[in-house]
């Protein structure tokens, strides 16, 4: 299974995942996405990403200066992105559920 | 902290920028902080390999962020502005949607040709994009977006859009 494929569709629940645990940029985001397990994520797929649900209101952002180099644009969850994070959180279990259901039904 | 960019860093934001032309200044901005800070996680040598050319990465980025391609005219330019005297007439196409790289002696006598432009610059990069202002009345062509070869003329023939 293209795996790329997937990621497509959960990409935003990734990116609301990794925010939950506290504010960070973008180039951080990819390495906790990819230290995750995610090492086929894009990176313009998830700056895409970011300017997307941050247009739609769901991250707020921040530019603050490094002391290392170019400013950093910090992003976080707004509360309609906890919400959108919670529903989705949800989603992806029921259809895990079943995916799993139709897996054990397969082996069976 | 204001930081200089290096040339790598700075040419491949231009080549983004140049696939961006069409976005509004706010949007071109949300990606080049972020760019700008991956950046410079990077070494210059391994910009390329680890983010792909820009034409990619810039479609990625707007797929990704679902923004729509606005191109409305044929006159993107990615200038690069170095010491022209060993490569008097030398450009380069960069892109399928019409960028090209000049160097500064034909920059330089391009340029009054295809006013109105904004010139977006990073460091010894800039891009050119056509501008509307409608004080000026300078017609929104519409026109479909054009091959490279179409819109690409040898450096230091451009006309005027309108002569073309």
């Amino acid at each position: 299974m293209d795996s790329t494929q997937l990621l497509k569709g959960v990409l935003d629940t990734a990116v609301l995942a990794v925010l939950k645990r506290g504010r960070t940029y973008g180039y951080d985001l990819l390495r906790e996405l990819r230290e995750a397990g995610l090492d086929e994520v894009g990176d313009a797929s998830v700056y895409g990403t970011l300017r997307r649900l941050f247009g739609g209101g769901f991250l707020t952002s921040e530019i603050v200066p490094s002391e290392e180099g170019p400013a950093r644009k910090y992003y976080a969850l707004s509360a309609a992105g906890k919400d959108l994070l919670e529903h989705s959180v949800k989603s992806w279990q029921g259809f895990a559920s079943i995916m799993n259901d139709l897996f054990e039904e397969e082996a069976a | 902290m204001n930081t200089t960019l290096s040339a790598t860093t700075a040419r491949y934001l231009a080549g983004v920028a140049a696939e961006l032309t069409d976005l509004s200044a706010e949007d071109r901005d949300d990606v080049f902080v972020d760019l700008e800070t991956h950046l410079a996680e990077l070494e210059d040598n391994r910009i390329e390999d680890e983010l792909g050319d820009p034409s990619p990465f810039a479609a990625e980025f707007r797929r990704s962020a679902g923004l729509e391609h606005r191109r409305s005219g044929r006159w993107t330019m990615l200038a690069e502005c170095q010491d022209a005297e060993s490569y008097p007439q030398d450009h380069e196409i960069l892109t399928d949607s019409g960028a090209v790289r000049f160097q500064r002696d034909s920059f330089g006598r391009i340029v009054p040709n295809l006013y109105p432009l904004d010139l977006l610059r990073y460091n010894d990069y800039g891009v050119l994009t056509e501008m509307a202002p409608p004080s000026l009345g300078f017609p929104d062509r519409g026109v479909p977006e054009p091959s490279a070869t179409e819109s690409i003329a040898p450096a230091g023939s451009y006309n005027s859009p309108s002569g073309r």
